[in-house]
């Protein structure tokens, strides 16, 4: 069985402890950089330091109590060694106070904000990528599918890497045609070196792929039948993230490091519109996840999250060998599901799966928050006050609420959080109502009738003829003069010959297929 | 409130052979190490420290804290060396404060534990020694101080031991920085990792004075 704990000899020995994990070039540490205002709950309190015992005092009491047991030191005297220090024992002076010392209980650090320091990519090695990475601290954006579909992204660097000033690791990459969508989001390994380039290479070069593989096989898969096109369709994805595999590969030799300094998971959602009816095929390896809100049904988790038995043991990241097989199984897995059975879905990293978990319980509150905006905290996660997110689908600019919504808090949950939903616009377009279903007051729904002007004839006509009364002499009037028709209906047909009314054919079998 | 924990363990030998600057310095590491990891959001947010102290007993001294409550014990030393029991009584600390994942909780992250002997146990050992290298509820670094303790023995334990050759006060104070700094890592690591899956977790180079037992 392997090392469960591996000690890093590669690392700089760290001379001065509390400057955060260890700092690549370029990377400021936490300590030495102001915090920023940004205040965190658990921490808000500014950092402290014990107030050192004077040592000079301790001797003096230390004369005063009872002499030390053999081979032991005084307990107070010692607590004042530092390591590495001298004994202060032997170096103190004599004291004339005999004031006991005064320690200020230690308080928790804050959270900071620092500027990632350095550049994202290591030099030479950008012009290999082949595309123009987004690498900012946040990413939003709303895009108009076309005219029923509409898709909100966003994703924010995480507090652990705003604290010590380094990139964020999430990504995603979401592309669309005529006759497809695409929506890739990754997550770089937190203990890849490099994994922020990872993730955004995947992200990135996947969606590019797997537009030139469809476009190019269009005329073919438009013509396959319903029951070929799910296994067409897994097979261009599949070999397209082989590809992309290969490549990163590829990339991690040219840097001269190891495939696994580039580690991240995958998230995909394929949304095809096929003469057959428009499909879903859905494609995970690691964790974050993947759901689906269908009409008239509660939301439900496509597939499972690769988590292991305690937080955070992922199994397998792209581009390590086994990745080409689990995400060829969970394309096979994952069920197609029909267009019209969709309402919108959503792709997450863990950064939105952790501080909800566990989704299989909270998918459907999240929708509801993504939908009509935050009412009550899910799961213990909440908002500064004054900051709750609206609905995201009445939004004027989903993209910019959506990044609102990650603004959430939790204690322990620090990580990068990415999340893209795409919804059907009618979910966000309000009824139809007609000005007769305006809601009125029961005064303005029955109104009384005001008699003051009318002649005093009339006016006992109007006792009796408030709306109520009319109503029901218009219905009863009506069921009476029916009756009549009826009775003369059936007296003309029983003496005149009948023939049966002709069906057109097909009107007697349900409408559809 | 529900939320991932870093729980530490410390196992610090408080038999009659630590008395004096051993003890004292132990002590020492051990507040210094709170101090220290009050200073970093992450860890005051995840870490939960216990200490565990064994001569010819074994007692939980602190039980499983939150860094903000925890309060470093006054230890001292005397008695002999009941490592067997020390163990046993991590394991059940293990089972029953570590929260694991299951279908409706995130779990703690896995436990760091951090053993300290400088000598040979006086108590049955050898099952509790097989069944933490064995099932590996945490993980554990175990460190042989001066030259009384038994590396091959430690290695029963766990595939990760270190030497601390001298026992001076300021090997100690490096070594606990050490493990400060160690703490600090794992609670600074957040999203996926591979060596959680794998193996555990990545630590810093131990100071100088302090050697891995290959």
């Amino acid at each position: 069985m392997a090392d469960d704990i591996r000690i890093d000899c590669d690392q700089v020995s760290l001379e001065t402890p509390g400057t955060g994990a260890s700092a690549p070039t370029g990377q400021i540490p936490a300590s030495s950089v102001p915090a920023s205002n940004e205040v965190h709950p658990f921490a808000i309190n500014a950092q402290a330091q014990v107030a050192k015992p004077d040592p000079a005092s301790q001797v003096a009491d230390a004369e005063n109590a009872a002499p030390p047991l053999p081979g032991t030191l005084n307990l107070d005297q010692k607590d004042a060694i530092e390591g590495g220090g001298a004994d202060p024992i032997s170096e103190a002076p004599p004291s004339t106070t005999t004031t006991p010392p005064i320690v200020t209980p230690l308080k928790p650090a804050s959270w900071g904000v620092v500027e990632p320091v350095g550049p994202w990519c290591p030099d030479g090695l950008e012009t290999e990528l082949g595309f123009e990475p987004n690498y900012q601290n946040e990413i939003k954006y709303t895009t108009e599918i076309d005219d029923q579909w509409r898709l909100a992204a966003a994703s924010k660097r995480g507090r652990m890497h705003a604290h010590h000033g380094t990139f964020r690791e999430d990504a995603l990459s979401t592309i669309h045609t005529n006759s497809f969508s695409f929506l890739c989001v990754c997550d770089g390994a937190g203990s890849s070196k490099l994994s922020r380039i990872g993730s955004e290479f995947t992200a990135q070069f996947l969606c590019k792929l797997v537009k030139e593989e469809l476009l190019s096989h269009e005329g073919e898969i438009m013509k396959c039948s319903r029951a070929s096109l799910p296994g067409n369709l897994r097979a261009i994805l599949h070999l397209c993230l082989d590809t992309v595999a290969r490549k990163l590969v590829d990339l991690s030799v040219t840097a001269q490091m190891l495939p696994k300094d580039f580690r991240c998971t995958i998230l995909t959602v394929l949304h095809y519109h096929h003469p057959t009816g428009g499909i879903f095929l859905f494609g995970n390896v690691g964790d974050g996840f993947i759901a689906v809100k269908r009409r008239g049904q509660s939301a439900e988790r496509i597939g499972t999250s690769d988590s292991g038995a305690f937080s955070g043991e992922v199994t397998c990241f792209m581009p390590d060998p086994q990745v080409s097989e689990f995400y060829k199984t969970s394309l096979e897995e994952n069920p197609p599901i029909p267009e019209d059975e969709v309402d919108s879905y959503i792709l997450c990293t863990d950064g939105v799966e952790d501080p909800f978990f566990p989704i299989h319980r909270t998918i459907d509150k999240i929708y509801g928050q993504l939908t009509e905006g935050y009412k009550e905290p899910i799961a213990d996660v909440t908002y500064p006050e004054g900051q709750e997110p609206s609905s995201i689908i009445h939004a004027a600019s989903p993209g910019d609420e959506l990044l609102k919504w990650l603004s959430y808090e939790k204690r322990g949950e620090n990580d990068d959080r990415t999340i893209v939903f795409t919804y059907r616009k009618s979910l966000a377009e309000p009824p139809i109502v007609t000005p007769a279903m305006v809601e009125m007051t029961p005064e303005e729904a029955s109104p009384a009738l005001d008699t003051t002007a009318l002649p005093p004839v009339v006016k006992s006509w109007a006792v009796f003829c408030s709306p109520q009364v009319i109503f029901a002499m218009i219905v009863g009037g009506l069921v009476i003069a029916n009756a009549f028709l009826i009775g003369a209906l059936l007296g003309f047909t029983i003496g005149s010959h009948s023939t049966p009314l002709a069906i057109p054919n097909g009107c007697n079998s349900p409408i559809g297929p | 409130m529900s939320f991932r924990r870093l729980p530490v363990y410390i196992l610090a030998d408080c038999s009659g052979s630590m008395a004096g600057d051993p003890i004292e310095s132990v002590k020492a590491g051990i507040s210094a190490l709170h101090s220290e990891l009050m200073g970093d959001p992450s860890a005051v947010e995840s870490a939960y420290l216990s200490v565990i102290s064994f001569d010819s007993s074994a007692r939980q001294t602190v039980p499983l804290t939150e860094l903000a409550s925890f309060n470093p014990p006054s230890l001292t030393a005397s008695g002999t060396t009941a490592l067997g029991a020390a163990l046993k009584l991590l394991i059940d600390c293990l089972q029953t404060e570590v929260k694991q994942n299951s279908g409706e909780v995130k779990g703690d992250w896995k436990p760091l534990v951090f053993l300290l002997t400088d000598g040979a146990p006086t108590d049955n050992w050898q099952q509790y020694a097989d069944d933490l290298k064995t099932k590996r509820p945490g993980n554990i670094i175990a460190v042989a101080c001066g030259d009384g303790a038994d590396t091959a023995l430690l290695k029963s334990i766990t595939d990760t031991v270190l030497e601390m050759k001298s026992m001076s006060p300021n090997d100690f104070s490096a070594f606990f920085k050490w493990v400060t700094q160690s703490i600090k890592q794992t609670s600074q690591k957040c999203g996926s990792s591979p060596d959680a899956a794998a193996g555990g977790v990545a630590l810093p180079p131990p100071p100088p004075g302090i050697v891995i037992v290959p």
